[in-house]
């Protein structure tokens, strides 16, 4: 492997993880009161798609 | 959840359970099979170059746009595509459209369903050590996979002996279904929740095998992990300066992020209006980009070059994924429960995107039809039955699959994600667009984004499809060699001239042992044909650069619409196609007359 190919490889692969790192940091760190209102559990969310079956 | 919600009231339950059910469906066979191949055949690292570019010109923003579009028309009561598209598009046109965003998900998910059938049944053959007694050849596991998905003749897996496809696609397809029919938070995000981490666990498993490999055949020192990392990662940087290099790059971004499938748009319609869609855009992209990068990148092709060398670089998605990697696994140590986890795994990336794939339809049929889930399910599953029995009858080679994948899967995706971002940038508008995407943001879209959904990226599609349907449509010559100073006849009997033969034998072509060649009256010209005449290779007299005359031999790179006159199962599945797109079309006509007298629309 050339060392050119060693630096797009290392490039590539941190560039990538440096983002989805950055972008799952921000979400798991949403503000308490955001958290509070949108991350429930999903079994505490009434969807209602299969009670009104038929 | 916002005050005006669709008639079903579903809604996704937390934001990470959005983000991994987006990302899901993004992550599919082409994170780890199709990429790989793609970057080694276009320059290895210097393919990340357009790679990456196309992925901020093109395949971000228009995520962005869809999780916008999703929202909005989720906040206007609409779920499913033919609602979206018209109340940001109170037009005719826009709702057609739409029903091509329920015909995509739903004739994809007929094939794709096949194909994760097959992923499940090689873990399983692993599992039992079915793979046991097979040799480690290269032709062996080629054998066995023709086999397996009976690519020999049409009917073969329905024959006695050959059930266990069957068997396995079956329970497949009704795993899918319960998962849809439990809903949105219940079913799809409680399965991507423990998926999507469970999938990552596995790859991460595979990746450290492959990373630990070292020189495993001491009588083939030159097939060792840094050469194989090479194959992939070593940049060709005159590849730049081609444009089919730039033209596979932004494929890959394209179809690698689910854009113009009509998915995003529906699970983002599931969010309510202060739910965040710019970050959550951001996060499943990135995730994809993770599985496709940091994992398909470092497994797929490294582990394929140890063991078999550079000829691994140039198989393609299925050659590299059902016939190289199990070759691999066959004198990999631990190659038994490594095999088993990796095709677990790609089984894993494609029931996450399948779920997806029948939520859009699901959708419509509860809203657009008023049916219940019970009955909606039912009538998805005897159509999407229906047209995964196809696939399966017509085996032979795959054409029925290959067919539905080219015109469904690549050039309808083309034009939804076309009329899409002219849709955000031009029919919702980008101020609109800008105000409704910040909307509970949890970060600043750059406003340079907003010019580029408008202007960037429909130019940069129009272009790359274009070129597509240059490529893919239109039959050509291709020249394999010119041969001056011999005597070719201008016709010729049933023979091929051996100075011929030698010239295509040179250039690794093949001449079928059952082939005719025929003549153009009046023309210095004849070709080659199959025994479908089909032509293969046509040959002329002709001039070349240097003003010297004599024969030019092409070969016949023949358009996919040209292919359908010589194959009668391609042109049963364009008609299958075309019924389906009918029958969808009609139902969004009944929809959205419903839709009007309701005044909703």
């Amino acid at each position: 492997m050339t060392s050119s190919g060693w630096m797009i490889m290392i490039a590539s692969v941190c560039g990538v993880l440096g983002l989805v790192s950055f972008c799952m940091y921000r979400v798991l760190t949403l503000p308490p009161s955001e958290v509070g209102d949108s991350m429930k559990a999903p079994l505490d969310i009434d969807t209602g798609d299969t009670q009104d079956a038929d | 959840m916002s005050d005006e919600k669709g008639p079903q009231g579903e809604q996704w339950g937390s934001q990470l359970g959005v983000i991994l059910a987006v990302a899901g469906s993004a992550v599919g066979l082409g994170n780890f099979l199709r990429f790989p191949g793609q970057a080694a055949q276009n320059g290895g690292g210097a393919f990340m170059l357009p790679y990456f570019a196309a992925l901020l010109i093109l395949g971000i923003p228009m995520c962005w746009a869809e999780w916008t579009m999703g929202r909005y028309g989720g906040g206007k009561g609409f779920n499913s595509a033919p609602g979206i598209f018209s109340v940001i598009w109170p037009s005719k046109i826009a709702r057609y459209f739409g029903s091509l965003a329920l015909l995509i998900p739903l004739v994809i998910y007929m094939y794709y369903v096949l194909i994760e059938a097959w992923c499940l049944g090689y873990a399983y053959d692993y599992l039992v050590g079915n793979f046991n007694n097979i040799e480690p050849t290269p032709a062996a596991y080629t054998a066995y996979f023709d086999n397996f998905v009976g690519k020999n003749a049409d009917g073969f897996i329905y024959e006695g002996g050959n059930n266990e496809l069957v068997g396995i696609l079956a329970f497949v397809f009704i795993l899918n279904f319960i998962l849809i029919y439990r809903g949105i938070s219940k079913g799809i995000e409680k399965f991507c929740n423990v998926a999507m981490p469970l999938m990552a666990v596995c790859a991460i498993c595979v990746l450290i095998r492959v990373l630990t490999l070292g020189t495993p055949d001491p009588a083939h020192p030159e097939n060792k992990l840094v050469n194989g990392l090479g194959s992939m990662w070593n940049p060709n940087p005159e590849f730049l300066w081609k444009p089919d290099t730039w033209l596979a790059a932004a494929g890959q971004i394209f179809f690698s992020i689910s854009a113009g499938f009509g998915i995003i748009i529906n699970y983002a319609s599931y969010l309510k209006k202060k739910d965040d869609v710019a970050l959550s855009s951001l996060t499943a992209c990135s995730v994809n980009e993770f599985f496709e990068v940091c994992l398909g990148g470092m497994i797929t092709l490294p582990a394929a070059f140890i063991f078999l060398g550079a000829s691994a670089t140039m198989m393609g998605t299925f050659g590299l994924g059902f016939n190289a990697l199990p070759n691999v696994f066959a004198v990999m140590p631990g190659g038994r429960f490594f095999g088993f986890v990796w095709f677990f795994m790609l089984f894993l990336a494609a029931i996450t995107s399948s779920l997806s794939m029948l939520q859009p339809v699901i959708a419509f049929f509860e809203e657009g039809l008023g049916l219940k889930r019970h009955a909606s399910v039912t009538f998805l599953g005897l159509i999407a039955a229906f047209g995964t029995g196809f696939c399966v009858y017509f085996s032979k080679g795959t054409v029925a699959l290959d067919t539905m994948d080219f015109w469904v899967g690549t050039f309808l995706i083309y034009v939804l994600a076309m009329f899409q971002t002219l849709l955000y940038g031009w029919g919702l508008g980008i101020e609109k667009g800008e105000e409704e995407m910040h909307h509970g943001a949890h970060l600043r879209v750059p406003r340079l984004v907003q010019f580029m959904l408008k202007y960037v990226s429909p130019l940069f599609l129009f272009v790359i499809f274009g070129m597509f349907c240059w490529q893919s449509l239109v039959s050509k010559d291709v020249e394999i060699a010119f041969l001056t100073g011999v005597e070719i006849p201008q016709v010729v009997d049933n023979t091929v001239p051996e100075n011929v033969m030698s010239v295509l034998n040179d250039n690794k072509q093949t001449v079928p042992t059952t082939f005719s060649i025929t003549t153009e009256e009046g023309e210095p010209y004849w070709m080659i044909r199959d025994e479908t005449t089909k032509p293969l290779y046509t040959f002329e007299i002709a001039e070349n650069a240097e003003g010297q005359t004599g024969l030019r031999v092409n070969r016949f790179s023949i358009g996919t619409v040209q292919a359908l006159a010589y194959n009668r199962v391609a042109m049963m599945s364009i008609g299958f196609i075309i019924i389906v797109g009918i029958f969808m079309s009609i139902l969004t006509n009944i929809a959205c007359r419903r839709w009007e007298r309701e005044g909703r629309l």
